[in-house]
C-alpha cells in the first residue's frame, strides 16, 4: 500500500511537472489546473502562519506571481511542490526579517469567543464527532501559540504532505533539526489540546 | 489508518504528526483564497503567457537577421586577429625598433653609453684622489720587504701622500717632516715610489679628473701634429698651432710635464724660422 501511495505521489509530482512545462510553453489551462490543485494548501500555509489575512493574501499572490515569472526557467528535475513552497518560505522569511512579527495571536483572541460558542452542550457530549470538532477548534488556537519554526514544519506536513527530509530541504535546516521541531510540535500540540479540553471539562 | 501508524518504525513515527492531531487538523475550517484573488492570479498568468508568446514570435521574426549578424560577427573574430595572436612578438619587435631608432638619431649618445668612459661622474669622484694614491702606494709597497712594511705606519701614510702631492705640484716645497719620512724609506722604495709618482704625475695632478687626463693625451697628439707640420715645413700653420697649444695646454710650460721638453724643442724650431 505504501508502495502504491509512493507511486501515486510520484505520479502526482510528474503530473505537476508536466503541467508546469505545458504552461511554460503557452498552455494557460495547465496553469489553472495547477493553481486549483495547490491553492488551498499554499493559502493556509500563509494564513495560519501569519494570522493577518490581508498580509497572507499579499504574500500568497506574490508567490504565484513569482511562479508565473519563473515558469520559463523551471527545471523539470525539481519537484513542483518543493519549488513553490521554497518560494513561499523565502517570501515569508523576507517578511519576517523586514517587519517584526505583528500580533500573530489576533485571530486567536478574536476566535476565542467563537470557541466558547462551540463548547459542546450536555446533549452533544456523548457524540464523538462533536468532541473531535471541538478539539479541532482547540488545536487551531494551540497551533497559533506554537513557535514559528515548529508551526511551519507542522503546516508543511499537514498541508502539502511533506516528509521531514523535504521540510528540511525547503526550510534549509538539517534533517535532525526538522525532526526535533516536528517532535516538539507534536508533543506541544497534544499537551495544549488536552489541557484546554480538560479545562473545558472542569468548567462544566 | 491507526494500524498503519502503529506498524511504522519509531524513527518514521518521529517524522510525522500524531494521527489524532492530523484528524483534528483536517476538521478545521479549510480556508480558501477568495474568488477575486483566484481570478487576478489566473489573469496574471494568462497575461504573462501572452507576453512571452509575443516575445517568442518577435524573436523568431528577427532570427534570420540575427543569424546574419552572427555570421558577420564570425568573420571579424578578435581572438583570431593577427595582431592579437602575435602580440608578444610584435611588441618585442616594436621595442627593438624604437631603441634602434633612438640610437640612430643620436649618434653621440650611444658612444658615450657604450664606451668604457661612460662611468657616471659620481663614480669617478667617489674615490678621492688621496685614496687612489694610497691604494696605488699600497700595491707598490706590499711587494717589497717586510722592513718597509714596518715603516708603513699610520703616521707614514700622510707623509707619503704628501710626497705624491709634492710630485704632482712641484711648486709646493716638501715640508721637513715629509723629507724626514722620505729619508726613512729605503732607496728601492724611493725609486719605486718615484716611479709611481712619475706614472701618476700625468694623471694625478691635484684635483685633476679623468677628462683632464684625456686632455694630456690630446696634448701629446697635438704635439705630434705640430711635429708633422714642422716636418712638412708649414711654418705658418705650425706657429698658429703652437700659439693655440700654448693657450690650450699651459701645463706644457711646466718642466714636470712629460711633453715639456718636446714642446720646448718644437717651439725653438718654430722661432728659428
Amino acid at each position: 500500500m505504501a508502495q502504491a501511495l509512493g507511486q501515486d505521489k510520484s505520479t502526482e509530482a510528474e503530473i505537476d511537472q508536466r503541467l508546469m512545462l505545458n504552461y511554460a510553453s503557452g498552455d494557460t489551462s495547465a496553469f489553472e489546473t495547477l493553481y486549483l490543485k495547490h491553492k488551498g494548501g499554499l493559502y493556509r500555509y500563509f494564513v495560519r502562519q501569519i494570522g493577518d489575512k490581508q498580509l497572507a493574501e499579499d504574500l500568497y499572490q506574490e508567490t504565484w506571481g513569482r511562479i508565473i515569472k519563473s515558469a520559463s526557467s523551471y527545471q523539470a528535475d525539481a519537484k513542483f511542490t518543493t519549488w513553490i513552497y521554497k518560494i513561499a518560505h523565502n517570501l515569508l522569511i523576507d517578511h519576517v526579517r523586514a517587519v517584526k512579527p505583528v500580533d500573530l495571536f489576533s485571530e486567536t483572541f478574536s476566535e476565542e469567543q467563537d470557541a466558547e460558542a462551540l463548547l459542546p452542550s450536555d446533549e452533544m457530549s456523548s457524540d464523538r464527532a462533536m468532541e473531535d470538532s471541538f478539539k479541532a477548534s482547540l488545536l487551531k488556537r494551540c497551533i497559533a501559540l506554537l513557535p514559528m519554526v515548529q508551526k511551519e514544519a507542522l503546516l508543511l506536513n499537514m498541508e502539502a504532505g511533506f516528509t521531514a527530509s523535504a521540510i528540511a530541504d525547503i526550510v534549509g535546516v538539517t534533517l535532525e533539526a526538522t525532526k526535533s521541531r516536528i517532535r516538539y510540535a507534536n508533543q506541544g500540540l497534544k499537551t495544549c489540546v488536552m489541557n484546554k479540553w480538560q479545562e473545558v471539562q472542569n468548567e462544566r | 489508518m491507526k494500524d498503519e501508524q502503529h506498524n511504522k518504525p519509531a524513527t518514521e513515527q518521529a517524522e510525522e504528526f500524531d494521527n489524532e492531531l492530523q484528524t483534528w487538523y483536517k476538521l478545521q475550517a479549510q480556508e480558501q483564497a477568495s474568488s477575486e484573488l483566484d481570478d487576478s492570479i489566473i489573469k496574471m498568468a494568462i497575461e504573462a503567457s501572452a507576453v512571452s508568446n509575443q516575445a517568442a514570435v518577435d524573436s523568431s521574426k528577427h532570427q534570420a537577421p540575427l543569424a546574419g549578424d552572427k555570421f558577420t560577427d564570425n568573420v571579424v573574430r578578435v581572438e583570431n586577429s593577427f595582431w592579437r595572436k602575435n602580440r608578444w612578438a610584435l611588441s618585442s619587435a616594436a621595442s627593438v625598433m624604437l631603441v634602434v631608432t633612438v640610437v640612430m638619431l643620436n649618434p653621440q649618445s650611444p658612444q658615450e653609453i657604450l664606451s668604457d668612459d661612460a662611468m657616471p661622474m659620481m663614480m669617478q669622484m667617489s674615490q678621492p684622489l688621496d685614496e687612489q694614491l694610497e691604494s696605488l702606494q699600497a700595491d707598490t709597497v706590499d711587494v717589497k720587504s717586510e722592513s718597509r712594511q714596518a715603516h708603513r705606519t699610520p703616521s707614514a701614510m700622510p707623509a707619503s701622500a704628501q710626497q705624491f702631492d709634492g710630485a704632482a705640484a712641484p711648486k709646493m716645497k716638501p715640508t721637513g717632516e715629509g723629507a724626514d719620512d722620505r729619508a726613512k724609506l729605503g732607496a728601492e722604495a724611493q725609486s719605486n715610489l718615484s716611479l709611481s709618482s712619475k706614472s701618476l704625475s700625468s694623471h694625478a695632478l691635484p684635483n685633476k679628473s679623468v677628462p683632464q687626463r684625456e686632455a694630456m693625451v690630446s696634448a701629446k697628439q697635438a704635439l705630434n701634429h705640430l711635429q708633422n707640420l714642422i716636418d712638412s715645413k708649414l711654418w705658418d700653420e705650425a706657429e698658429k698651432l703652437a700659439n693655440k697649444l700654448a693657450k690650450q695646454y699651459p701645463n706644457l710650460e711646466e718642466s714636470e710635464h712629460p711633453q715639456h721638453q718636446r714642446w720646448s724643442e718644437l717651439q725653438a724650431e718654430i722661432t728659428a724660422h
